[in-house]
């Protein structure tokens, strides 16, 4: 066969790549948290808005940007041109001044009216449930790491068969990525406690400190061979846990296969922590919803295996 | 139908769009047809070939107006109060959350770009699309008949003499392999990521490796980030910001090219990957937006751009040799799909199809 008549099984390409990075992983070449910290490294120096969703931090960078400057430079490679720049920064300066002064007082009346309208949501959020960021964090701190014990061999073994990465959110210390890697599973997990991510990383794995949503938006469309939802699932408001199922068809290429493991809501705060239970801006759903919500997403396959106080749902995204 | 002026926000030399324009005049002037090209703004070398849109005539019966949007213009407003029939050809907007926490002018500017384009939909009779993946766009703003066609190019405007001082200068002390990516600096682009793979790769796999960005910069914010991240991975020495290059100077940095990466969010069609797959050089892409669509099977189209991931796919087609040579081949026969011929005849089945109906 010469060059020219050359083809290539492209499917068959991306996964020995695939293979590639595993085994990299496997063997430390791709270090835990590698990922990570050069996301950590490009955030210092992106704005507010691309690193965070900090309302602050940009109001602060509005605040910074509403100051009009006039004093225009002057520098040019012909020093006959910044000759004439300097003349001409000094002859239309008091007209510039004019103009700029009348933007600046619009541009910071308008980030104070953004701050003020900020302190109002703020207040609004703290007396709506669920939407309120302190209340989620304060949920998320007293929510203990997900146990999935019980579950690890149903979804070791339903993964096996997982072509691409496989993301374990929330995965807590990590037990379940283990179990899978060891499964020969190229699996990494994301946990928005930073001790419990570190605590994995510290384990050699591949722990993202991320929340589930924040994350899934992250990985590219059709990304993922297999994702794990566990944990907040359980916790998020139920807008919050719609927009995590549309994530996951979203996240999944086809045939990518999917594991929830969902608290029985008879079992929230009795069989589960109660200060969880309290805390949560939400709160569990039925496996019979989740169901449904992943039937309706394109999701085939659909099983759960019913357990107290937690139950196993397994997908598998249609091709 | 006797005319079909064409009007475009700018128009430049070596540009993708103003060369689509071009060759669409030809096709035009050869169906029979009066077709001039209307502009806000030309580069100097080519302001002869268009006039001021403001000093378009009067309305003719049998003139359409066939308007390239890619960006906010008078034009768009323009265009809603003449009488004439308006097709539009859509080249893609990019979105305002890409670029606006960089560059927040222009993102405002992204979004009136946008609510343009969305007003023009119910004064446009056609609107043609670069790639399906705009056409999306297009449908999803309520344009009722839409046709795919991709932009006009000819292969030979890639060749260019390239000085072989040039080459040697750019291979000169190279030790390892040599990525590139030819694209103006913008967020949209994703170069960040294509540094943050390219840090890994030499990491794991080559620490000779070089990387060689070329293109102007169109947010100082952006590249004074990617200078800062370059340097805080202490890459200042492997990685080569080459800015704005002639012709001859870019098919040079084709020719020292190992392998061509791109890791970008945003592209409605993506004429360079199409450029390196004609120079021979491996394509290695993240499949974003409008890119599948474009490359085909012409390279490797990654569905994520972990830097893991990326550094990997490059590694391999470097070091497998039957992968290498298959992927140039298939790059070369997917720059044949888009042959001058082949697309310049789509664009005027495209233009026939509304004469037959006529204005509605």
């Amino acid at each position: 066969m010469s060059t020219e008549d050359a083809q290539i099984d492209m499917q068959q390409l991306l996964r020995e790549i695939d293979d590639e990075v595993a085994a990299r992983r496997a063997s430390g070449d791709f270090p835990p948290g590698m990922e990570r910290d050069l996301d950590l490294i490009f955030a210092r120096f992106a704005p507010a808005v691309v690193a965070s969703d900090d309302l602050d931090a940009l109001l602060e960078q509005a605040d910074r940007g509403a100051f009009v400057d006039v004093d225009v430079p002057t520098g040019s490679r012909l020093p006959a041109v910044s000759i004439v720049k300097r003349v001409l920064r000094k002859l239309m300066a008091w007209y510039l001044r004019y103009i700029a002064q009348q933007v600046s007082v619009f541009a910071s009346s308008t980030v104070g009216a953004l701050r003020l309208l900020g302190r109002r949501v703020a207040a609004l959020e703290a007396a709506t449930p669920g939407a309120d960021p302190a209340l989620r964090a304060a949920s998320r701190t007293a929510a203990p790491p997900p146990d999935l014990v019980e579950h690890h061999a149903a979804i070791v073994e339903h993964l096996r068969a997982a072509t691409g990465r496989v993301l374990v959110a929330e995965c807590g210390s990590g037990a379940l990525v283990a179990a899978l890697r060891d499964a020969g599973v190229d699996a990494y997990g994301c946990d928005p406690r930073a001790a419990l991510a570190d605590e994995a990383g510290r384990a050699g794995l591949d722990v993202r400190t991320d929340e589930v949503e924040t994350h899934l938006r992250a990985v590219g469309d059709a990304a993922l061979g297999g994702l794990v939802l566990a944990g907040a699932v359980d916790r998020l408001p139920v807008g919050a846990q719609l927009a995590v199922a549309d994530l996951a068809a979203s996240a999944l290429a086809a045939g990518g296969r999917l594991a929830l493991v969902g608290t029985d809501p008879v079992a929230w705060g009795t069989a589960t922590s109660v200060v969880d239970a309290d805390l949560a801006p939400g709160k569990p759903l039925h496996a019979e919803t989740w169901a449904h919500l992943f039937g309706e997403r394109g999701f085939a396959e659909v099983t759960t295996a019913p357990a107290s106080p937690r139950y196993l749902l397994t997908a598998v995204r249609a091709r | 139908m006797n005319a079909v002026h064409q009007l475009t926000p700018s128009f430049a030399p070596r540009d993708a769009i103003g060369n689509h324009i071009l060759h669409a005049q030809a096709v035009l002037r050869e169906m029979g047809l009066r077709s001039e090209i209307y502009v806000a703004d030309a580069w100097r070398e080519v302001a002869h070939l268009t006039t001021p849109f403001r000093e378009m005539p009067a309305a003719e019966p049998g003139t359409w107006l066939l308007y390239h949007a890619s960006t906010g213009s008078p034009i768009a407003d323009f265009l809603r109060e003449r009488p004439e029939p308006t097709l539009l050809d859509y080249h893609n907007i990019t979105p305002a959350s890409l670029f606006g926490p960089w560059e927040p002018h222009v993102g405002v500017e992204l979004q009136a770009a946008r609510r343009q384009l969305a007003e023009l939909a119910p004064h446009t009779e056609l609107a043609l699309a670069d790639s399906s993946y705009n056409e999306e766009e297009l449908i999803a703003l309520r344009y009722r008949r839409t046709a795919v066609v991709p932009i006009l190019f000819e292969t030979s405007s890639f060749d260019h003499d390239v000085d072989p001082r040039a080459v040697d200068r750019l291979r000169s002390g190279a030790k390892g392999a040599t990525w590139l990516f030819v694209s103006r600096i913008a967020p949209n682009k994703a170069h960040h990521d294509l540094i943050k793979a390219f840090a890994v790769y030499r990491r794991v796999y080559d620490q000779h490796a070089h990387l060689r960005i070329v293109g102007t910069s169109a947010s100082h914010a952006y590249l004074t980030a990617l200078e800062a991240l370059r340097s805080a991975l202490q890459l200042d020495d492997a990685i080569t910001f080459a800015g704005t290059v002639s012709d001859a100077d870019k098919a040079a940095h084709f020719a020292a090219a190992d392998v061509y990466v791109s890791t970008s969010d945003h592209e409605g069609f993506g004429v360079t990957l199409l450029e390196a797959m004609h120079h021979g050089v491996p394509v290695v892409a993240y499949g974003s937006t409008a890119v599948p669509e474009t490359m085909g099977d012409g390279g490797i189209c990654l569905p994520s751009k972990e830097p893991s991931t990326v550094a990997a796919a490059v590694h391999r087609v470097l070091t497998d040799a039957s992968v290498r040579a298959a992927v140039v081949a298939a790059g070369h026969r997917r720059v044949a799909a888009f042959d001058l011929a082949i697309t310049r005849d789509t664009f005027q089945r495209a233009i026939e199809s509304v004469v037959e109906a006529g204005p509605s």
